[in-house]
């Protein structure tokens, strides 16, 4: 069985690769960054990756580590500070090593360029460890056990922290509303 | 063996199909203040085309980049004609498929993949010469094409008639039985027609120039319709798409 081309992966997985990324990154800027160097990764690693290869195994990774490539970058161009701020409260057993709060706070949560409201945005008025567990579950579609191994802990409590953020943004959708 | 898994995510989080990520628009967003804003839908429902604007702009320009151009198999675009949408295939020899919509897309691009690679991507940059000749002939400026031709997904006596076929000049045309005598085989009438069904390249190999010896048309890959549509283009009798 020969690999389907890859337009079909792009035009099945991009948009959610692109989510994904806006989850990772408080700038929607360096999301589409991470977006980029995801597409091209997986340009460039189509051809050699084995018939039988678990795609969605695959794309997450490749997505995880252009997340991840971006997020140094950014760290590196940071100035430089006296004192280094503490990793913001992302929790033991945290894989992305609570890198995901480099970028900041997005200046104008929740208002989208055309009054709509950004749900991808209002991501980051969540706790992180909220943020991710709704990251990889629902914008990805792990399953909670696959989250736990992401994000630590026990798969139940990949499931709270889900279902927290999700109420959380169900609030804060309603207060945005005009 | 039809590969189905890419289609479906480990944990379906909405009922909807995934095949709704290209179809959605954004009239099928709530609005502000409509109510019932759920976030799961904003996270992972169908793409808003704003995403899909998005996704397209930014793979646009990564492919625009030397250093991708050159992993790419085959780059393909959709290009709007008199005879409906058509699917244009470059790779970097040359033009390798022209597609009529009467064909299924995801069946030709899993053609061309099977034939030169697995990495077909969705690019007006490399297909451009293509698409600017094919809009000077459908305009009635250009009556030959300058294109390199990659002959890929044919071959033997098939590759031979569809050679063949670039000897008929614009606006005339052969009888199968004559293109089978042309090539030295004149019993060889009926894979000539198969040749010209199975062109992979139609109109700049103008397969449509070959009828039938009572002028009626035979079989063409877009369908009667189309070939008669071209035929009474190039024969001068339609008035010219500007």
């Amino acid at each position: 069985m020969k690999k389907p081309p890859f337009d079909e992966l792009v035009r099945t997985h991009s948009v959610r690769i692109l989510r994904f990324c806006r989850s990772m990154h408080a700038q929607p800027a360096d999301a589409e960054d991470a977006y980029s160097e995801a597409f091209l990764a997986a340009l460039r690693g189509y051809a050699s990756l084995p018939e039988d290869a678990n795609l969605e195994a695959w794309l997450i990774t490749i997505a995880r580590h252009a997340c991840i490539d971006v997020h140094r970058r950014n760290a590196r161009r940071a100035i430089p500070v006296e004192q280094l701020p503490e990793p913001v409260g992302t929790g033991p057993g945290n894989t992305w090593s609570g890198g995901f709060s480099l970028g900041g706070r997005p200046e104008n949560p929740g208002q989208g360029s055309e009054g709509e409201i950004d749900v991808f945005a209002l991501l980051w008025r969540l706790t992180d460890r909220q943020r991710e567990a709704v990251a990889y579950h629902h914008v990805w579609g792990l399953p909670y056990a696959e989250v736990a191994a992401q994000v630590g802990g026990t798969p139940a409590a990949a499931r709270r922290a889900a279902a927290d953020g999700i109420a959380a943004l169900r609030r804060m959708i309603e207060e945005e509303r005009p | 063996m039809t590969r189905a898994p890419l289609m479906t995510r480990t944990v379906p989080t909405t009922p909807g199909p995934p095949e709704g990520f290209a179809s959605a628009g954004l009239d099928s967003q709530p609005g502000p203040g409509t109510g019932g804003a759920v976030p799961e839908d904003r996270l992972s429902g169908p793409a808003s085309a704003l995403e899909e604007s998005m996704v397209a702009a930014l793979n646009a320009e990564v492919l625009a980049r030397g250093d991708a151009t050159e992993l790419v198999d085959a780059a393909y675009t959709l290009m709007p004609s008199p005879m409906g949408e058509l699917v244009v295939v470059v790779t970097d020899r040359g033009l390798l498929r022209i597609g009529f919509d009467t064909e299924e897309l995801s069946a030709v691009l899993t053609e061309v993949a099977e034939a030169v690679g697995p990495v077909v991507v969705e690019d007006s940059g490399m297909t451009r010469t293509v698409v600017a000749e094919l809009g000077e002939y459908f305009a009635g400026e250009r009556r030959s094409f300058d294109i390199a031709l990659d002959l890929r997904l044919t071959r033997g006596f098939r590759a031979e008639v569809q050679q063949a076929l670039a000897d008929i000049p614009f606006g005339s045309t052969m009888s199968y039985a004559e293109m089978a005598a042309h090539l030295g085989n004149p019993k060889a009438v009926r894979a000539v027609g198969t040749a010209c069904a199975k062109n992979p390249i139609p109109l700049i190999l103008p397969c449509h120039r070959i009828v039938r010896s009572d002028g009626s048309f035979g079989n063409y890959r877009g369908g009667h319709d189309r070939k008669q549509w071209v035929l009474d283009f190039e024969a001068g009798s339609l008035p010219l798409t500007g």
